[in-house]
């Protein structure tokens, strides 16, 4: 027992050069993405999101197709294509389950213990859940993507030769794209950051059920309640919102109450995703776990 | 190394832990020893960086655990067994961790071989026994080839065979002169394990000192009587020896300590109390233990068959 098969003080003299090296980026996304891709209840959730999304756009493209010739002529400058690809309800409904997907993945490691061996393996607490983040919002990205792609594109099949006025390359389309792809990973981030801060499940789900539902659908009706434009500037600051305006192709005055501005919108998404980032590098610092 | 100086860890009310200070060495296994509620996966938790302490450091090598990019390398830990996602297999759970610290793939499959899992390497953690999930446990600690490991209660759930191989593995990690911390509340699993004891009741330090030392204590030997009248020969024995400990357990039974068999017998036989038996135990670890902790023991049970 007493044979060394590897010498202590070179043991402790290789862990003092090596402390001050920081956990590679590429190895900790690596190991959060073999994480994220290791659960099947991942992908259950988001096949049942997308095909849900592309019902969605069926059912709604459908019933406008249906409509259409009895859409009287100035009308027919009025409808707005993106919500029928993305009808905003169940949009919505779509972006709380792709927010969970991002809560989840915090949510569990509290759940079942696992934050303390992934936190035992790399300490630094601010890289770990950075690299969560980089896998959540690659991983929806490309969610998006193919929501959008696959939504857009059962749109214009059921729009078929009746409306003809849309396509691909539609003027405004691109803006309608880049902002449905990128409100996916921004929910996710969302979801991952009050997941952070929640760490319960079923509160979690809750709170993203407030925040991506409840808040955009409901909030201004309390303007016309009591009768002020407080809620109306809340909901405006909402991604919601903005994503609503940013999908916009036709008069922004389609759409029914207060909305914020291209550019507010643009500032809004970005300011949505900052904050998120910020509690996800900064708030696990804090507690014990 | 590990150092822990002076410290403290207090929720709301509750001192879990109150200025320990005590330094666990390379070389060896110590056995880190406390009952339930003492404090003891609190101290380690806030030398893994995973509890902030209220007052007081600990350092592993020097350095506080935080200060590490890559922990694995530098203290592999085992604090509990369930500390783990059930869905993934036991090579994905591995794979995960290897990959965060820049391991090689194929560290996943020696430790698993080395525990003994590379079988059931592919099958969800969620069909593991507890004993499978502290194997598991244990080979994600060495995965990073650590030169100090910390192992919290990693004999709940092992069966004979797997204790032995804890504790020979226990033993050969500190023969290659790593630093081997081992908790438990079981005297008894470290009789065999460790070589250094440090023991803590209450969130305080109660002993620091090779096993060795510890067992010598454990000399306070007690005496079973069994007397038809148990109280008439305690007063006997109190009347000849107010510091001792007399206590009648039962009808027929005193437990004594602070007296020899033989002094008991010769009390008795001069004051002319009936005994039927006069049993000397020798002290174990186990008791030696017990005794310390006494006093500091959270969830006791209610005192059976009076005082």
């Amino acid at each position: 027992m007493s044979s060394s098969t590897m010498s202590p003080n070179e043991a402790a003299v290789e862990g003092s050069r090596a402390q001050a090296t920081a956990p590679r980026w590429r190895d900790l996304v690596a190991a959060e993405w073999l994480k994220f891709r290791s659960l099947r209840s991942t992908f259950v959730v988001l096949a049942g999101a997308i095909g849900a999304a592309f019902f969605l756009s069926y059912g709604s493209a459908k019933q406008s197709a249906a409509g259409w010739p009895g859409v009287g002529g100035w009308m027919r400058q009025g409808i707005e294509p993106a919500h029928d690809a993305f009808f905003p309800p169940g949009f919505y409904a779509v972006m709380i389950v792709i927010s969970t997907v991002g809560a989840q993945t915090i949510v569990s490691e509290y759940a079942s213990g696992l934050i303390r061996t992934t936190l035992i393996a790399v300490p630094r607490r601010g890289r770990v859940m950075l690299a969560k983040a980089a896998v959540v919002a690659g991983a929806l990205t490309v969610v998006g993507a193919i929501v959008t792609a696959g939504c857009w594109q059962i749109t214009l099949t059921e729009y078929s030769n009746r409306i003809t006025l849309y396509g691909w390359t539609t003027p405004g389309m691109p803006r309608v794209f880049v902002a449905t792809v990128i409100m996916f990973p921004l929910v996710g981030l969302i979801g991952l950051a009050i997941g952070m801060l929640v760490r319960h499940t079923a509160v979690t789900i809750f709170a993203l059920l407030v925040s991506f539902w409840v808040m955009p659908v409901g909030i201004s009706s309390v303007d016309d309640i009591l009768g002020t434009h407080i809620f109306t500037h809340v909901a405006n600051v909402l991604p919601e919102n903005a994503w609503l305006l940013l999908t916009t192709v036709g008069s922004p005055n389609n759409i029914v109450g207060g909305h914020p501005s291209i550019t507010g919108a643009w500032i809004s998404y970005t300011a949505w995703a900052l904050a998120a980032i910020a509690v996800i590098a900064f708030a696990p610092r804090l507690r014990d776990v | 190394m590990i150092e822990i100086d002076q410290l403290t860890k207090r929720y709301r009310k509750v001192l879990a832990v109150d200025q320990l200070t005590f330094t666990v060495r390379p070389g060896q296994v110590t056995g880190f020893l406390g009952p339930n509620g003492s404090g003891k996966s609190t101290t380690l938790r806030m030398v893994l960086g995973l509890a902030r302490p209220t007052g007081g450091a600990a350092t592993i090598g020097g350095l506080p655990f935080q200060q590490y990019g890559t922990g694995l390398r530098h203290v592999g830990a085992l604090l509990d067994a369930g500390d783990l996602h059930k869905g993934r297999t036991a090579q994905t759970h591995l794979a995960g961790l290897a990959r965060s610290n820049g391991l090689p793939r194929r560290r996943v499959r020696e430790v698993l071989e080395q525990v003994g899992l590379a079988e059931v390497a592919g099958r969800r953690i969620g069909g593991f026994s507890l004993g499978m999930r502290q194997r598991l446990g244990i080979a994600g600690a060495v995965l990073g080839d650590p030169p100090v490991l910390i192992f919290d209660e990693p004999i709940n759930g092992l069966d004979p065979e797997g204790i032995r191989w804890a504790r020979e593995l226990f033993r050969g990690l500190a023969a290659e002169g790593r630093t081997v911390l081992v908790s438990s509340h079981i005297m008894s699993e470290m009789e065999n394990t460790a070589d250094h004891l440090v023991v803590i009741g209450g969130g305080r330090l109660i002993a620091d000192e090779p096993l060795a030392e510890f067992a010598a204590r454990a000399t306070t030997a007690r005496v079973i009587v069994r007397a038809p009248d148990p109280a008439a020969l305690a007063a006997v024995l109190r009347e000849a020896e107010p510091a001792a400990d007399v206590v009648v357990d039962g009808a027929e039974a005193l437990t004594v300590t602070g007296f020899s068999a033989v002094r008991i017998n010769e009390l008795a036989f001069g004051h002319r109390v009936r005994v039927y038996e006069v049993t000397a135990r020798g002290g174990s670890l186990e008791e030696a233990f017990m005794d310390m902790t006494a006093g500091s023991v959270q969830f006791r049970t209610a005192d059976i068959g009076g005082a």
